[in-house]
């Protein structure tokens, strides 16, 4: 094998060129990779969607669903906003209770508790409302969820009040059919996602935050196993265009086939339908996309999908294996064309057609893809190669610099002397690695802000965050380069390679890892670490890199991320309301990571925390550790 | 001496005239057909509804039950997704149940593997089969054998997780050459790449129909709106268009129905096979394979019946 | 020295603590890459309760443990709560990191006499590639280091398998080994390789390293150690037989290992071959696979290493780590602290950064990809096996690549560093 070559004689040609050209390969490898992802959003590279699994049969059956069934849906609504009315904040689950009842579905109710994990003894308590429709001839094997989140008149998200009635007129007709082969469970949530987290849980027997957290009771009645789920947020009865939303917990997808279908179903029903309400949206051949469009709802997609926030509660349901998508329906302002409530019913039904056609689980279609429109698809296989693209330019430094330092060090004399600091460099590495990875796991989010909170109890809890991730961030960033500097003057090397290529692995082999799980989050965190990191050197840093580390800082991007969106959103501030604006939304943020990790496992903070910020202090110690070189110019 | 044998050649003539019995060709004594629906799950409504269609067809034309195996691989008429309990249709309009009162399945759901199959028409079953899951046949015999479900180059799939090859069908055939099982064989298939399953037989006297060639899918006619889903094939709905038109004594030949579903009908390209079948098709009626030859005996003498015991 | 040494120790003893009596514990110990139906912990205590009931053990296929095993384990959880059980295994990992110390002290010393005696051959220039005299201080302590804080021991010590023990007596042979004593090291050898059979083949290093210098009286030497072995591994089968008063644990132990009867997944590479495996080629594979891990090696390595019989040592655990039926990772942990002691080869190795990257990535990929399969149902188990393939792969080029530096240590020793020919320098290959 030509690999295992004699190391004296040097290494091959090609080798040579990577090693000594490696900064200028680093440059060009992250525009490569820059550029291939904007280019993903072109027709080349998407392609368009189609169905795999054949046994879906998407929109043969005409959908019957119509106004004649029973009560009309003018009656359901009437009488669903008095009552409403009558309850500004809460939700009137006697109200669903009995309605349930009237349309003669096996009704439960599920109490759940949330014991505030921030603040002592406090709880809040809710209730979800769920009918079950048995299917009339086969066992309660399979089971299909139709989900509606209650939002009272004083909620600040708009109102679902008639989805809900379209739910009922749903039930009404599905009722009066004998076809189903699996039970159906329309589920009414309370407190959004939280309602929808505990009724999952209950369903599943699981816990899936941090124990004692959310407290989700058990369930008096059970369909079968959840073989996908529909979510409705629909805000009036008409309707503009309905949006697809599909990002789930810690950035999981669901089948794209399901996707497909939703989409196929409102083409035939001429409803218009739109993907993060950006493209287009209009129906069928009379679409044109323009690459900008894509690009702009790719990007977006991915900005959803990064934060590891489900955008609805569909997003819950993914890490059981179960489907789901959210369909949110706008209100049509002005005159012109509307969608009526109906023919958004009917999609519902022939979907539930074609799911209740299917035998197993979604399994042939997609799990991993970015939509830059409703019909095109972008698979992974495509965009991965972006994130490799990048990684390999870390790679590709720590081994460059491997390759540099280990010939240096051939090329010196007696290999005694290399040895006795050689020893010590292996101890200081590890522990300074061993640190900074201590330092992450105290400051993880089931067990530093519960602290912090708790000593600084007098103050709003975000301030309290704030406050001691930013005092200890800055305790770090100050006193790491002084004891580096004073107390290790003992310990000096030529320079400190091996901390350098297990910092660059690190980060290199974790963000593989997070993308492998969420790619956006994986791929935007590469983007914004991957240069100032190809830029710092073994020893001997410049100030301008030193500066730019800094900036990256996890807490300071998230400062940066924040005033950047308050900035478009509010741009006309002065600069003190600005900062504090931007400070408070900081902390606002940190608290609602904190609390997602706690209730719903939402791990987009501790990978901040365990992998980021060790890797930036390590870097960090790396840039202020004594070097041989730097004292001999001192002395010079 | 001369005149007596004149005599009988010519009573011998009159009577295989009465009996309408081809004698210079054809010698066959009783029809069967073997029926197969291999696969299953309700997306394949349509192959159920294919071969429900055709066993309704050879019924009406005069084949008994105890001469048709049916073999259908999956319960459509009770499956818990038919919006019309305990019917079959196949066409939208909805107006014939093939199910009807009256369908006897030989073999159902699971028991429709290839290797009953195989044993089935070679006759290697175990003594204690039931009558109605042999197939009985003679040397006399004319079998019709139609198969749907999906297929490929050189196989066809049974119940989603087994094949049959094409190689073993031309054996099983040989077999019943061999064992004398059968005097003709009409093959009728209907799946994708069909006629690939006809290529490999190598025993005489089988004609062959396949409804799409290698390398071609077969097509589905058109979708129920009122169930969803795809209800009928197109070999086979021109196919029972064709037999809709034909009756007992119908005189309608085997070449006018190898015709039946030309390229702008059936999309895909009808295959046949006659080399193996050498009678002329114009000459051939349709009923040697889809009616049934009831033996007939004329007899002259009165039969006293009135003390005989019902 | 002593007090960096005293300083490890501590470190180590502390994280397998804190580790054992936090919920880590049970997370660790259920992950298929620790725990294999051989070592695990969940079967000894199942198979010592069916023991104390009066039932046979080995009836069903739950417990693959020696009878001798059984019996120890039933009187180690009878006399110790849970919270000892646990410090029982922290200090057979603590006895196996002094005994490998001491194992890597005295082979240095021996090797840095035997240089000094032919020092006088070699060229001045060679003088580089000598062995420095700090190294007898140095690499003990790195070995030591590399067992008690290595990721993979530390993970094996708290998920309680067996292969601590396995590894304690592995250590005492290497021990015996360059003690050059040979009844401890037939004895702990049988000891280890009892359970898990493929050890069988370090025979070849301890009957090299047990027999005297004089090239007359060797073949006899390995005779008797052979025979040594033989006696002791039939006289502990007869004891286990008297234990059990039948011979099915026969079956239960080598039967299951040499059958492959159990299809989990782990890091090894037969599960997902014999998952795809028709009845009727099975047997042919099984006879491949397993002489190709047990047998094959043992005697070429033997042949070409017989001057170093550690270095044999080391490569025939990777190579058993590798390819045997149900590898763990505590067996991947003792080999990989065992090379600090060829430190000297380390100069003449090429792949050592790209080893090390493959290292750490599948170990961090293999719980990544198991989730997107088991949990997520995003992957499936070709991707788990794609990345135990490339551990595999890794540990096959991180073995090849000490070898070779053997051999290039050897050469250059002898004929320099460069050689010109016709005026160009030459450069060694292996084809």
């Amino acid at each position: 094998m030509g690999l295992l070559t004699d190391p004296s004689v040097g290494h091959g040609a090609l080798t040579s060129i990577f090693v000594r050209h490696h900064n200028r390969f680093c440059i060009v490898m992250y525009i490569v990779s820059v550029v291939l992802f904007c280019m993903l959003a072109h027709y080349s590279l998407s392609s368009q969607t189609y169905f795999s699994e054949n046994a879906l049969l998407p929109g043969l059956v005409k959908g019957q669903l119509n106004d004649n069934t029973g009560s009309s849906f003018r009656d359901h609504f009437r009488e669903l906003n008095a009552e409403a009315q009558h309850y500004e904040t809460e939700t009137p689950h006697a109200y669903l209770i009995s309605k349930f009842k009237n349309l003669r579905l096996e009704t439960y109710s599920h109490n759940f508790t949330l014991n505030y994990p921030l603040k002592k003894n406090t709880k809040y308590t809710g209730r979800n409302v769920y009918g079950i429709l048995r299917a009339p001839r086969s066992a309660s094997i399979e089971s299909i969820v139709l989900s509606v989140p209650y939002r009272a008149p004083s909620s600040v998200f708009p109102s679902t009040l008639p989805g809900l009635a379209v739910m009922f007129q749903i039930a009404q007709f599905f009722r009066q059919q004998i076809y189903w082969a699996k039970d159906i469970i329309f589920l009414v949530t309370e407190h959004e996602q939280l309602g929808m987290q505990a009724w999952l849980e209950a369903y599943h027997g699981t816990s899936c935050g941090s124990p004692g957290v959310l407290d989700s009771g058990k369930l008096s009645g059970r369909a079968g196993a959840i073989q996908a789920a529909i979510n409705l947020e629909i805000h009036s009865d008409k309707i503009d265009h309905i949006d697809i939303k599909l990002s789930g917990l810690n950035g999981q997808l669901p089948n794209l086939d399901l996707v497909n279908l939703a989409h196929r179903l409102c083409n035939k029903e001429s409803v218009k339908h739109t993907f993060n309400n950006v493209d287009g949206g209009a129906i069928g051949r009379s679409k044109v996309n323009s690459y900008y469009t894509n690009l702009s709802t790719m990007m977006s997609m991915v900005m959803t999908q990064a934060t590891g926030v489900p955008d609805g509660n569909h997003g819950l349901f993914h890490r059981f294996g179960i489907e789901a998508i959210t369909l949110e329906g706008y209100e049509k302002e002005g005159r012109g064309i509307y969608s009526s409530v109906f023919q958004v019913g009917r999609v519902i039904e022939g979907m539930f057609r074609s799911l209740n056609n299917l035998l197993e689980r979604f399994h042939q279609s997609f799990f991993f893809y970015l939509l830059p429109s409703t019909d095109r698809y972008v698979s992974i296989g495509l965009y991965m190669p972006c994130l490799v693209l990048l990684v390999g330019a870390l790679f590709l430094k720590a081994f460059s610099t491997w390759i540099q330092h280990s010939s240096e060090h051939k090329s010196g004399d007696s290999s005694a002397q290399a040895t006795i600091p050689e020893r010590l460099n292996v101890g200081m590495v590890s522990v300074i690695t061993l640190g900074s990875h201590v330092v992450g796991l105290i400051l993880l989010p089931n067990l530093a802000p519960a602290y912090f909170t708790h000593f600084w109890n007098y103050i709003p809890t975000h301030r309290a965050l704030l406050l001691g991730y930013g005092l200890l961030s800055i305790t770090i960033v100050c006193l790491l380069p002084i004891i580096m500097n004073k107390c290790l003057n003992s310990f000096k090397s030529s320079n400190w390679v091996l901390l350098h290529v297990i910092c660059l692995l690190e980060l290199g082999i974790g963000l593989l890892c997070v993308s492998m799980h969420n790619f956006s989050l994986g791929y935007l965190t590469a983007l914004v670490y991957v240069l100032p990191a190809v830029c710092i050197k073994s020893s001997q840093n410049r100030i301008i890199v030193k500066l730019l580390w800094l900036i990256v800082h996890p807490m300071c991007s998230l400062f940066w991320i924040t005033a950047y969106i308050t900035y478009t959103a509010y741009p006309e501030l002065p600069i003190s309301d600005f900062l504090t604006k931007v400070l408070e939304a900081s902390g606002q943020w940190m608290v609602l990571s904190t609390i997602d990790n706690m209730i719903y496992g939402n791990w987009a903070f501790s990978v901040g925390v365990l992998l980021l910020l060790p890797v930036w202090t390590s870097f960090w110690c790396l840039m202020f550790l004594p070097t041989n070189v730097s004292q001999k110019l001192k002395a010079e | 001496m001369h005149n007596m044998k004149s005599y009988f050649l010519l009573s011998f003539l009159v009577c295989t005239n009465f009996l309408n019995i081809n004698v210079c060709q054809a010698n066959h004594s009783n029809n069967w057909a073997v029926l197969v629906d291999t696969s299953r799950f309700w997306f394949n409504y349509r192959h159920v509804a294919n071969v429900l269609s055709i066993y309704r067809s050879v019924k009406r034309l005069g084949i008994p039950d105890s001469q048709i195996i049916l073999m259908v691989a999956d319960d459509m008429a009770c499956n818990p997704r038919n919006p019309s309990p305990a019917t079959v249709f196949n066409n939208a309009d909805q107006q014939l149940n093939v199910y009807g009162d009256d369908v006897e399945v030989d073999f159902r759901g699971y028991e429709v593997t290839v290797e009953n199959f195989v044993r089935l028409l070679t006759g290697r079953l175990p003594p204690d089969t039931p009558r109605s899951k042999q197939l009985l046949t003679d040397e006399g015999s004319n079998i019709l054998i139609y198969l749907t479900g999906h297929g490929g180059d050189g196989f066809l799939k049974f119940q989603d997780s087994e094949e049959v090859t094409s190689q073993e069908l031309a054996d099983a055939l040989e077999q019943m050459w061999q064992k004398r099982r059968y005097h003709e064989i009409f093959f009728m298939i209907d799946t994708c790449q069909a006629s690939s399953m006809y290529e490999k037989f190598y025993s005489p006297n089988i004609l062959a129909m396949a409804s799409s060639l290698v390398g071609e899918d077969s097509l589905s006619h058109h979708v129920d709106p009122a169930i969803g889903v795809y209800i009928i094939d197109r070999y086979t709905f021109y196919a029972l268009k064709f037999l809709e038109n034909v009756k007992l004594k119908s005189r309608i030949s085997m070449k006018s129905f190898l015709g039946v579903c030309p390229k702008q009908d059936c999309i895909s390209t009808v295959g046949v096979r006659i080399d193996l079948f050498h009678r002329d098709l114009a000459k051939v009626p349709i009923t040697d394979f889809f009616g049934s030859v009831r033996p007939v005996e004329l007899t002259f003498d009165f039969l006293d019946i009135s003390n005989t015991p019902l | 020295m002593e007090k960096l040494l005293f300083f490890v120790y501590s470190i180590g003893i502390l994280i397998r603590i804190y580790l054992s009596f936090s919920d880590f514990s049970t997370s660790i110990a259920d992950r298929v890459e620790v725990s294999t139906p051989l070592n695990s912990w969940k079967r000894v205590i199942e198979g010592v309760s069916l023991y104390n009931e009066n039932i046979n053990p080995y009836d069903g296929d739950l417990f693959h443990e020696t009878p001798l095993a059984l019996v120890f384990f039933s009187h180690l959880t009878s006399t110790f709560s849970d919270f000892y059980v646990s410090l029982v295994f922290i200090v057979c990992d603590l006895i196996t990191a002094f005994v490998l110390y001491y194992t890597s002290k005295i082979y240095t010393e021996n090797l840095l006499k035997q240089q000094t005696k032919t020092k006088h051959v070699y060229n001045k220039e060679f003088n580089k590639l000598l062995i420095p005299d700090d190294f007898s201080v140095i690499n003990p302590f790195y070995v030591c280091s590399v067992y008690m804080l290595n990721p993979y021991t530390v993970f094996s010590c708290i998920a309680r398998t067996t292969t601590v023990f396995n590894n304690l007596f592995l250590a005492l042979c290497l021990y015996s080994m360059v003690k050059r004593h040979r009844l401890l090291g037939c004895l702990s050898l049988v000891l280890a390789s009892l359970p898990t059979f493929y050890t069988f083949g370090l025979l070849a290093p301890l009957m090299i390293s047990c027999a005297p210098i004089d090239s007359k009286k060797k073949t006899g030497s390995f005779i008797i150690t052979f025979l040594t072995c033989g006696t002791i591994s039939c006289s502990l089968l007869y004891l286990c037989y008297t234990i059990m008063n039948e011979w099915t644990f026969l079956d239960s132990v080598y039967g299951f290992i040499l059958n492959v009867r159990d299809l989990k997944p782990n890091i090894g590479l037969f599960w997902y071959f014999f998952t795809e495996m028709f009845e009727h080629f099975r047997a042919l594979f099984v006879c491949a696979f397993q002489l190709n891990a047990s047998v094959l090696y043992v005697i070429p390595l033997s042949i070409r290493l017989r001057r170093d019989p550690l270095l044999l040592a080391t490569s025939l655990l990777t190579l058993t780590a590798v390819f045997k039926s149900y590898p763990s990772i505590g067996d991947v942990g003792f080999y990989l602290s065992l090379l600090p002691i060829h430190r000297h080869l380390f100069y003449f190795m090429q792949q050592a950064f790209i080893v090390s990257c493959f290292f750490v990535g599948c170990t961090v990929f293999a719980p990544t990809v198991w989730h997107l399969w088991i949990y997520s149902r995003s992957a499936n188990a070709n991707f788990y096996f794609g990345v135990t393939l490339a551990f595999a792969t890794t540990q096959i080029f991180l073995i090849t690549d000490l070898l070779f530096a053997y051999i290039k240590r050897e050469f250059a020793l002898k004929h320099g560093m460069k050689r010109m020919i016709n005026g160009k320098e030459a450069r060694l290959m292996l084809d």
